[in-house]
């Protein structure tokens, strides 16, 4: 089982069951919630079933390429399933047992984790789920998005692909991970780990990031003004990335983190009440 | 009578495991009231839950399902029939029962004679009331947090996906929520297949379960865990750490029970040790073990849902483990490079809040704060050192352990300490690094020396001063960023200290350094209604500290001091207490919207108790101010006691506004004479008397 195989499991299963094959997003993302096509499209009026990659680059998780298992960027299978389906659950197994997990060998657990994406404003009930004691997945029933308490209850399954995948192939390091015949996730990754840790600890400009952040915060309240929902939140990303850069590098104190995320988060309310507003006028 | 078994499983997916037991109490609540309230006796209700499934089952339930013929009573005769016939009351009882007004009869009713009527009655069944009134039961559970998940909306703490309603062996059928029916279906372990399982009767349940690899019994799920430890502690000569917490918290996370043990490498354990227990508890919730010297064993233990592949499962939890404990490792290797000099250096890097400035800035006000501090409280101190000090307490907040956010940050103020201690800072600093955290949370540790309480004040008075004048006081519920509970920690570290000192002055100097505005009266208010819930822990009741409160007073301790002592008073002699009180409302009431400038003129006195009143408040006026400076109030209020008769009979004898202008105006300089004696502890007029307005 190589790493794409993996993927590509999971997609066969998923697209199977009627979702849309999305596609990850082009800017840098924390996770795939942040792709318009779970964080707009979940927040609609309409059913909506998807399913796609997404590459999540988090810069504080970063280890200079020194820990087997955290990365600043890992790769993230994206679910969302709206209406929840009233057999979730099995459903999910089920995926995991098509992609070669003997569930019943194991000791897979739903443990408690009250999801939440402060600077997304989003929130929902669920688990991470356990494979042996390695969390490999976030199951989540969002109740809100944007601020927004949702109507129609989607549920979220993110699958963390970089463990699932060391875990079918028997490996302790992330760097051995084969991806097809003969290429390992070191080959193509370790470099670029190392200079993006570098980069997010020590080389990242932390003046031009704080001023890029400013600025980014004004065009995304600048473009929610004009009524251009997909521009402004694009610049809702860009700022909740910056802010990534920024607190990798230290620049941020715990006491005003609390501060910039609550800043993010209200732009992130103001594109969700936006998003809804036009499509109540477009129906 | 025939006597039967009820048993209702409601199934779900995963719970909380902290959910579970407060959860399941409400829904028995709700069931044996419902069956109290229909008169159905039964002999008792049991509850089980797992992270999947509660279940409540009731024995010997009696049912008498026999018709019965009852009477039932209603309107008196002389409002049911006239001379014209049948009233429009008697109509309307036979009415509502189902029957004619000539079905009525008279029965005596006490001294009335009322009309009555014979009814047939067939009781309920309790399928019948189980199926009309379960989901109401089910309503009635309330969680911390609870989601919708369906289109009904129906609020729970997680989706419920089954109801198994039965009664000995048939099923109760036609209960229909939150998009499930009742059936006599049942799942299994998820572990062993999620099979569907039919119930089919209640006896059978148990078994099936057990059957099913689910042990339903919390406390015998409990016994089993704690038994197969005792086993592994004796087989490894090692002692687990059998957190009370932990272990019921992982009992509600399985639904069979299989305790296994772990290792890992034995140069993990050269981590701070509550680095390593917090990388198991916190979030794999595994639990620590310790050699016979005490000193952590590379061991662990968790608990798995089945039994089969046990090795694996071990194999794969270590994998994990080992994971977390590198990435400590990581952290703990990445920050004993940086040298004592440049973590301080640092903090000038370090927003410590965007409007407060840097750390860096933030522990220059602490030191000076602390100095001011040491100053009022007669401590002796050196300024240097404590500008080094200072500059030292946070310099956990850069580091990765602190600063990733995640399981370790809870460490902050250990983690400072021990990297000080490694870094070669001398120790009474890293004590204090440890202390002035203190305490972090509610009923937490409070500093156990003099310096790690003047630091954890002067940061606590540094912060509140800073955000009260940025954002103002907390409002209503909403307080984000915690000045309540910062509030709460210096009156904690301030009475447990027992030190006097003026914290308006405290704040004032904290302003001067911050250079921030803030309204006086309304942080007095703040901090008067923090110290009333200090003390309402001690039980003592608001009104006393108000009427405290309202000669201004600024010494915290001062105040928790006099509190104690009236509530003390109010305790024991209640009738003599409240008398003094009823005495100085009097007093107050009199003096209202009066000014007065002159003063007491022995000459004026027309009667006998204006002079004994004035002879004794002479006397108490002379030693007042002496017990005071002693901070003697239990003197004081013997005094005020040994008055207390002078001042009752004076009300008894005299009028104060007598026609007089002199007469009145001398006694009401006595009054104020008095009252001025009172208002030296309390404004006793404040305090309220019970069944008083």
């Amino acid at each position: 089982m190589y790493f794409q195989d993996l993927i590509f499991d999971l997609e066969k299963y998923w697209t199977e069951k009627g979702c849309v094959l999305s596609q990850p997003y082009q800017s840098e993302v924390g996770a795939g919630t942040f792709n318009p096509a779970t964080f707009l499209y979940a927040l609609s009026r309409k059913n909506w079933n998807t399913c796609y990659v997404e590459t999540c680059k988090r810069p504080k998780d970063g280890r200079y390429a020194e820990n087997p298992n955290r990365m600043q960027q890992f790769t993230q299978y994206q679910v969302i399933l709206k209406p929840a389906p009233s057999d979730v659950q099995d459903l999910y197994l089920h995926s995991l047992e098509s992609a070669g997990i003997e569930i019943e060998k194991h000791d897979i657990r739903f443990v408690e984790d009250d999801w939440e994406s402060p600077t997304l404003g989003a929130s929902g009930l669920g688990w991470e789920v356990w494979l042996d004691g390695m969390e490999i997945s976030q199951f989540t029933y969002f109740q809100q998005l944007g601020g927004i308490e949702l109507n129609i209850i989607p549920v979220e399954l993110t699958y963390g692909l970089e463990r699932i995948a060391t875990f079918l192939q028997g490996i302790d390091s992330i760097f051995d991970l084969q991806i097809q015949k003969g290429i390992k996730w070191g080959d193509l990754y370790k470099e670029s780990e190392y200079e993006m840790c570098v980069f997010n600890f020590d080389e990242s400009n932390t003046k031009m990031l704080f001023e890029q952040f400013e600025n980014y915060t004004k065009e995304a309240l600048r473009l929610t003004e004009k009524g251009l929902v997909f521009p402004a939140y694009d610049y809702v990303i860009k700022c909740s990335h910056t802010f990534n850069l920024l607190d990798a590098r230290g620049a941020i104190s715990p006491k005003e983190r609390g501060n910039t995320i609550l800043h993010i988060r209200n732009l992130s309310k103001e594109v969700a009440k936006l998003y809804l507003e036009k499509q109540v006028t477009n129906d | 009578m025939i006597k039967n078994d009820l048993l209702i499983e409601l199934g779900f997916e995963e719970i909380p495991s902290s959910y579970l037991k407060p959860g399941i109490e409400m829904w028995l609540y709700s069931l044996t009231k419902l069956l109290k309230n229909n008169d159905i006796r039964y002999e008792k209700t049991d509850y089980y839950f797992t992270p999947r499934r509660y279940t409540l089952y009731t024995k010997g339930l009696e049912e008498d399902t026999e018709a019965k013929t009852v009477e039932i009573t209603g309107p008196p005769v002389s409002i049911a029939k006239t001379n014209q016939g049948w009233t429009k009351a008697a109509a309307g009882f036979a009415k509502s029962q189902g029957k004619s007004p000539d079905d009525i009869y008279f029965v005596k009713k006490g001294k009335n004679e009322v009309c009555a009527l014979k009814i047939e009655k067939r009781e309920k069944g309790i399928e019948d009331i189980v199926r009309d009134n379960l989901v109401k039961t089910v309503e009635s559970i309330r969680f911390p947090k609870m989601m919708i998940w369906e289109s009904s909306k129906f609020k729970f703490a997680r989706p419920i996906r089954w109801l198994l309603a039965v009664k000995d062996s048939s099923v109760i059928e036609g209960i229909g929520f939150a998009g499930i029916k009742s059936s006599n279906f049942t799942f299994g372990n998820r572990a062993y297949g999620n099979k569907k399982i039919t119930v089919k009767s209640t006896d059978d349940y148990f078994n099936v379960m057990e059957e099913n690899h689910i042990v339903i019994d919390q406390n015998r799920r409990k016994n089993i865990i704690l038994d197969k430890m005792k086993n592994i502690e004796e087989k490894n000569g090692i002692i687990i750490q059998k957190d009370n917490d932990l272990l019921d918290e992982v009992n509600g996370m399985i639904e069979y029970p299989v305790v296994l043990l772990g290792q890992f490498h034995n140069q993990y354990t050269e981590l701070p040790e509550r680095v390593v227990t917090t990388a198991m508890k916190q979030h794999q919730r595994y639990f620590s073990t310790a050699n016979r010297e005490n000193k952590i064993a590379p061991f662990f233990i968790f608990l798995a849902n089945t039994d089969q592949n046990g090795t694996e499962i071990i194999n794969n939890n270590e994998k994990v483990l080992k994971s977390r404990l590198e990435d400590a490792y990581f952290y703990y290797d990445e920050d004993l490079k940086i040298p004592i000099e440049k973590r301080i250096e640092i903090q000038k890097d370090i927003l410590w809040h965007h409007d407060l400035g840097t750390v860096y800035e933030k522990a220059l006000r602490v030191s000076d704060i602390a100095g001011y501090l040491m100053e009022i409280l007669n401590i002796k101190f050196d300024k240097q050192r404590l500008k080094d000090i200072a500059l030292h307490l946070k310099i956990d907040l850069s580091t990765n352990m602190i600063k990733d956010g995640k399981e370790f940050t809870k460490l902050e103020g250990y983690i400072g300490s021990i990297y000080a201690k490694k870094l070669g800072v001398d120790e009474e600093i890293a004590d204090i690094i440890m202390e002035h955290n203190l305490p972090r949370f509610a009923k937490d540790k409070l500093p156990a020396t003099d310096k790690g309480a003047i630091f954890a004040l002067a940061d606590r008075y540094d912060t509140i001063t800073g955000f009260i004048s940025k954002y103002g006081i907390p409002k209503g519920s909403r307080d984000p960023l915690g000045i309540r509970r910062v509030a709460n920690a210096i009156i904690e570290i301030t009475a447990n200290r027992g030190w006097h000192y003026d914290f308006m002055a405290v704040i004032s100097k904290s302003a001067d350094k911050l250079g921030g505005n803030y309204n006086s009266d309304k942080i007095y208010d703040f901090s008067i209604d923090r110290i009333i819930n200090y003390v309402q822990n001690e039980n003592i009741r608001y009104d006393i500290i108000n009427a405290i409160a309202a000669l201004k007073l600024t010494d915290i301790y001062d105040i928790i001091l006099r509190s104690r002592i009236l509530h003390r008073y109010r305790e024991s002699s209640e009738n003599e207490f409240n008398s003094l009180v009823t005495g100085q409302k009097r007093v107050a009431n009199i003096l209202k919207n009066i000014e007065l400038s002159n003063n007491v003129n022995p000459a004026l006195f027309r009667e006998g108790q204006e002079k004994t009143l004035y002879n004794d408040c002479l006397k108490l006026h002379e030693i007042i101010e002496s017990l005071l400076s002693k901070r003697d109030y239990t003197g004081i209020l013997n005094e005020y006691f040994k008055i207390r008769p002078s001042i009752d009979k004076f009300f008894d004898d005299v009028l104060v506004m007598d026609k007089n202008r002199e007469i009145k105006g001398n006694r009401l300089a006595l009054m104020k004479f008095l009252r001025n004696l009172f208002l030296k502890v309390a404004d006793f007029s404040q305090i309220v008397i019970e069944g008083e307005k």
